[in-house]
């Protein structure tokens, strides 16, 4: 490297760090960790992830079977809030006024939960409501990745690889954020301290040489 | 400059103020880079956010992101392959062929591949019309039922004109909406009619029936003028069984015969072995005489005399003769004429040589085409005495491909009828316009050959108001019933009984959906043939000094599929023209008349009110006395692809507006002898000095050296081997081997190691028609765009595979030898050793890796490639039609501007079939990966694999005697290579492909 190239570098680092300071943080294009959105309902891996120790593939089930983890349909969160609707301390509570007030005990609804019902254009006794079309939910995207990256799931699910390698301490968090950068050298580093082969066996050698046997940097693995 | 080894600490994208500074090029960018991109960004906030809609419900048995399979049947003819579509997250994004499917056997033509695109075509008619106004299907069904009832109470004509249909279920429909009115009829024609073929039949064997072909059961086949390879009946199911006799292999070097006798240049006679010219009136005398010779050498009554005496081709005829009885059993005569004479013919010839229930069955006939020329002439006669009341159309353009005597009295049809797309010119005429469904977005069924039954699944709910025919005839007869409905039952109490009673029903139908089709074991007795129906008169009169033929071309066939941009652009297999239809000459004429390729000329034909300009298109091969013009262009709307491609301040359109894409000559076509014949039609030319750009990609991108630039000695180079029958079983070397083998000195270093895989290709070039199928079904896959005629001009089209065509012989000989030419993944590629920003690179697998999100446009890795299979995004090339973007391939990047782009052996399918034996935890396996060209290839003459694998399929083909690399002088190891042609020559003269002429 010229003395030409490094004052050209230094130049542009220093503009960089200059854009940097002015800015607060540093955020290349594009690189969106720590991205923590509002979603439209405050839907907790913490509780779900963490605390009742559900199996992420409950719900991202294309995780093992496709390119995308997907996130469920409204019909998969009524799987178990058909019978769910809020907390058992909300529904005890409830129990116990009603026992004081002489009646039945009514149906209490979290106001997320009661969204989910909304969408799903059902009563509060989980029976279709005339007239009413379940509306799909919109969620916000947080881990995106750039068009010209072809991530697949299904390689990574099946060397089983945890979820939280990439996603982060998923079960600690009540609103999901983005935690690794997801950048380009970030996955690399990865493929590159791992071996092709998990179980070893696959070591090449070409010409009485072992050669590399990482997990595949090509190009074409992630850009098609 | 290489792929950079990697260096520790070299893997992060980020790079923080002060960190040291890695001494290379790649550091360099990296920090320069991150300092420019920041700066330019301050004060930009993140991205746009994104959202995630999820189906409220999730649909069951599908994955969001995961692509599932519908098996199904093409409509794109009515040859009824089997089809399996690809659908991600509810829409189908690409065909390809049912490889169990007993017709088509895998394979899937451009025309099939195209199909998906045109479900897609937004100008499609949304809702039901009438007298031009928008109207809703009650309304439709409320006036047409009261309509039907008024002209059955008084005892009117109700006539339904429909092209071929052979689904067991719709004929059922008809048969019920007909019953008990004596005045319906329904009269079936096809554009490209084989009617004679029915009618000799129905005179010779008693049955109006189209045999079924078995080309692969034919030691020797002679045809005239049929071009089962392209076009005629059924091309794909032809030529996978053609293919299978086509390619000798080291240990069993023998193959069939094939000799053509044809008019104009097809791709079944440049795969011919010997081809002859002829005529189209010279046929029914051709055929007699080659009768007669059969007749002379079987020793029997001899019912022909005095074909044969005098013949032009008598000695030809007399050694095909020959050669016919010697496979006496194993040999296959077929005509693709109109006319009952010539057929005629050919039965006698298919008789006396025992084709009967071995090469050719009318015990299991095919249904294929079931138009009848004699109904249509009849239809035509009542509709000018103005006695039909109501006419219905439905998978048919009549006012487009009938004779003008047809179209005419066709507005007299007191209520006209039709069920189509609404891109055609017969729905224009129509009081009633009522939307048609696609075939990807219906039910229903097929029986392409007797006993062969398909089902069709929609793969996408209805797109917009469509119906099928089926479903409208339903309507009208009051039965509510939904369309997939009607299939089922139809199938449970008629299709089901044929099968035994051994499966219950839901079963039986649930694994016929499951696979596509069902096919009946049972075949009855052939038909006796009748001696005495020979026909006597064999004197055909030429029509004049010059005779004018319309034959169908490859892809766009008889014009339904006009409104399809993929196949516009596709290069004409034979005369690589794209966006044009024009008028084929010989040689000899075109220089009597002293035109050339490109000038304009008018042809002035009977049957049309005025003359009509056309290109001039200089053909070898081409019978002097005949000017071929192709059917299928000249549909109205076809102004729609004016500004198909980029729009800049020199580009010009492609069409304009208002006109149509080439001429429609159809409509100069005439009944004779009751048979519609577009090939004995006389024609006088004007030149008119004028001349019309045609866009032709023969003479782009060559391999040729330029002229003058050659070493001496390699002024011609090698790219198509071909070889003769003899010095391949005599264990002769390819021709022009002594070019090769440049390996002594080796300037490339040996970096490349391959330590998993090594991906290859192999093509079969004896097995390779030019068909051209490829071409389409890697566009559909690779989201390649289309670019209008002007950008073809300029040598930017964009295939990724290009089909170079070789001509080979004089005179009457000539053949054509066809080479698909792609990306060949060189060991020691030069676009690598050029690019500047390591765009291009090698990958571990052995594919020559292009990575659009580096490229910045240099163009040098274009320029620097032998093979000429670069391709420069000039524009960003248009996709603002959102419904048809619905078609693009989400698993492939759609390129922008300024890239450098080419095949990438299909690297999104190579990375699925790996992602896939991951997840069940296997290794790959030999086939797990199929490429695009390779699927969709009627003849399987496309092989990718595994090289690292000595017991893979295209390692055994590597190493086969035929195999060679093109330009393997350059030592840049290609990982493509193909197989030499051979041809069914006695002697050992092999040729090599000559320059090439447009």
């Amino acid at each position: 490297m010229s003395i030409h190239h490094k004052i050209f570098g230094l130049c542009c680092a220093l503009l960089g760090s200059a854009a940097v300071l002015s800015q607060g943080t540093v955020r290349p294009p594009g690189l969106n960790q720590g991205y923590e959105p509002v979603q439209p309902i405050a839907y907790s891996h913490r509780l779900h992830a963490g605390e009742l120790g559900m199996d992420c593939q409950y719900c991202h089930y294309g995780a093992r079977q496709s390119r995308n983890a997907g996130v469920p349909s409204a019909s998969v969160c009524m799987n178990c809030h058909r019978f769910v609707t809020s907390s058992l301390d909300a529904k005890l509570e409830e129990k116990a006024r009603a026992e004081k007030e002489g009646r039945k005990p009514e149906r209490v609804f979290s106001p997320e939960i009661a969204k989910l019902y909304e969408a799903m254009a059902l009563d509060p006794d989980g029976n279709p409501i005339p007239g009413k079309e379940p509306k799909p939910i919109e969620w916000v995207r947080v881990h995106n990745l750039p068009d010209f990256v072809y991530f697949d799931h299904r390689p990574h699910v099946a060397r089983n690889i945890a979820c939280e390698t990439c996603h982060g301490p998923v079960g600690t968090m009540d609103r999901i954020r983005q935690v690794a950068p997801l950048t380009m050298g970030w996955c690399i580093r990865c493929h590159r301290s791992n071996p092709a082969d998990p179980t070893g066996k696959g070591s090449v050698t070409v010409d009485g040489e072992r050669v590399e046997d990482h997990v595949s940097t090509n190009c074409v693995t992630c850009h098609l | 400059m290489k792929n950079q080894t990697t260096k520790p600490g070299d893997g992060a994208a980020t790079l923080l103020p002060g960190e040291n500074l890695d001494p290379s090029r790649r550091a360099f960018l990296r920090a320069a880079g991150f300092g420019i991109a920041s700066s330019a960004l301050v004060g930009c906030s993140r991205g746009p956010t994104r959202s995630i809609i999820t189906n409220a419900i999730a649909p069951v048995g599908t994955v969001p992101g995961r692509a599932y399979w519908v098996a199904t049947t093409c409509e794109g003819c009515a040859a009824g392959c089997g089809v399996l579509a690809k659908c991600r997250d509810g829409r189908p994004v690409k065909l390809e062929g049912n490889p169990e499917h007993g017709l088509s056997r895998g394979g899937l033509c451009a025309t099939g591949q195209s199909e998906v695109l045109s479900l897609y075509d937004s100008l499609r008619l949304r809702e039901p019309q009438v007298d031009g106004a928008p109207a809703d299907w009650a309304r439709v069904d409320e006036e047409l039922t009261a309509r039907i009832a008024e002209v059955r109470r008084r005892g009117g004509r109700i006539r339904l004109l429909t092209g071929t249909i052979h689904s067991p279920s719709t004929l059922a429909a008809i048969e019920r909406f007909a019953a008990g009115d004596k005045g319906f009829r329904h009269v079936q024609y096809d554009a490209l009619s084989v009617s004679a073929i029915l009618d000799a039949h129905e005179r010779s064997h008693g049955v109006r029936a189209l045999p079924s072909y078995r080309f692969g059961e034919a030691d020797v086949i002679a045809s005239f003028d049929a071009d089962f390879l392209g076009t005629w009946i059924s091309p794909v199911e032809f030529a996978s069984g053609w293919a299978v006799r086509r390619r000798p292999d080291d240990e069993h070097p023998s193959m069939s015969l094939h000799v053509q006798f044809e008019a104009g240049m097809s791709v079944t006679g440049a795969a011919a072995d010997r081809r002859y010219r002829l005529a189209p009136w010279e046929r029914a005398r051709a055929v007699a005489a080659l009768c007669e010779a059969i007749e002379g050498l079987a020793g029997g009554s001899g019912r022909i005399h005095g074909a044969l005496e005098g013949h032009r081709l008598r000695e030809p005829i007399e050694e095909l003769a020959a050669e016919l009885w010697q496979a006496h059993g194993k040999a296959l005569v077929v005509s693709g004429s109109n006319d009952r004479a010539v057929q005629g013919f050919v039965n006698h010839a298919n008789e006396l040589l025992g084709g009967y229930g071995r090469t050719l069955s009318l015990a299991r006939p095919s249904l294929q085409r079931r138009g009848c020329d004699r109904d249509v002439e009849a239809l035509q006669r009542e509709l000018a005495n103005g006695e039909v009341d109501l006419l219905i159309v439905s998978g048919a353009n009549p006012a487009y491909d009938l004779p003008s005597s047809f179209a005419e009295p066709l507005s007299s049809a007191a209520t006209l009828v039709v069920l189509s797309d609404g891109l055609d010119e017969t729905s224009r005429m129509a009081k009633y316009r009522l939307p048609a469904s696609h075939a990807l977005e219906s039910f229903g069924d097929g029986e392409p050959v007797a006993g062969h039954y398909s089902l069709l699944q929609a793969c996408v709910p209805n797109l917009h108001q469509g119906r099928t025919l089926r479903e409208l005839l339903a309507r009208l007869m009051g039965d509510e019933r939904a369309d997939h409905v009607l299939v089922r039952e139809h199938w449970r109490e008629h299709i089901h009984p044929r099968f035994g009673a051994s499966q219950e029903f839901d079963a039986f139908f649930g694994a016929a959906l499951e696979r596509g089709f069902v096919e009946l074991a049972a075949a009855g007795d052939e038909p006796r043939y009748d001696a005495g129906s020979l026909p006597s008169a064999v004197a055909d009169e030429p029509p004049g000094d010059l005779g004018l033929m319309l034959y169908p071309k490859v892809g766009l066939l008889d014009g339904a599929h006009a409104h399809n941009p993929w196949l516009q652009e596709l290069p004409d297999p034979v005369t690589k023209v794209t966006w044009d239809n024009y008028a084929c000459l010989s040689e000899e004429r075109a220089a009597a008349l002293g035109v050339s390729s490109g000038d304009l000329v008018r042809l002035k034909v009977p049957g049309l009110p005025e003359a009509l300009e056309l290109p001039v298109l200089v053909q070898r091969g081409q019978h002097d006395d005949v000017v071929a013009v192709a059917l299928g262009y000249g549909r109205a709307g076809t102004d729609r692809f004016a500004r198909v491609g980029p729009q800049w301040f020199e580009s010009s359109l492609t069409v304009e507006d208002g006109e149509t894409i080439g001429v429609n000559l159809a409509p100069s076509r005439e009944f004779r002898n009751g048979n519609l014949r577009g090939d004995h039609l006389p024609v006088e030319i004007e030149v008119t000095g004028e001349s019309y750009p045609l866009a032709a990609t023969q003479d782009h991108h060559t391999l040729e050296i330029p002229h003058g630039l050659a070493p001496k000695g390699h002024e011609v180079r090698d790219a198509v081997l071909t070889t003769s029958l003899a010095a391949y079983a005599a264990g002769e070397g390819l021709h022009g081997e002594e070019h090769h083998g440049g390996e002594d000195v080796n300037l490339w270093p040996e970096d490349h190691p391959k330590p998993r895989h090594h991906w290859a290709m192999a093509v079969d070039l004896a097995a390779c028609t030019g068909c051209s199928a490829c071409v389409v079904g890697c566009q559909a896959e690779n989201n390649v765009p289309v670019v209008g005629k002007d950008e073809v001009s300029r040598h930017r089209e964009m295939h990724w595979i290009r089909i170079d065509r070789y001509l080979e012989g004089e005179g009457d000989g000539v053949t054509a030898a066809y080479q698909p030419m792609f990306c060949q993944q060189c060991d020691n590629a030069p676009c690598e050793a050029v690019c500047p920003v390591l765009a291009t690179v090698h990958s571990t697998e052995g594919l020559n890796q292009q990575v659009y999100n580096r490229c910045v446009g240099t163009r040098y890795c274009a320029n620097t490639c032998p093979y000429k299979v670069r391709r420069f995004n000039w524009f960003n090339y248009p996709h603002e039609d959102r419904l048809q973007n619905q078609q693009l391939n989400p698993d492939v990047t759609v390129r922008t501007r300024g890239v450098m782009e080419k095949c990438s052996f299909c690297a999104q399918r190579i990375q699925e079939a790996k992602s896939e034996a991951a997840r069940l935890g296997r290794e790959l396996a030999d086939g797990d990966i199929l490429v695009a060209c390779q699927q969709s290839c009627p003849t399987n003459a496309i092989l990718f694999g595994d090289l690292n694998d000595p017991e893979s399929k295209v390692s055994k083909w590597f190493e086969r005697r035929r195999a060679y690399g093109v330009l393997e002088e350059l030592n840049i190891r290609p990982s493509v290579r193909y197989l030499a042609r051979v041809r069914n020559v006695p002697e050992g003269t092999p040729s090599h492909g000559e320059e090439r002429h447009v």
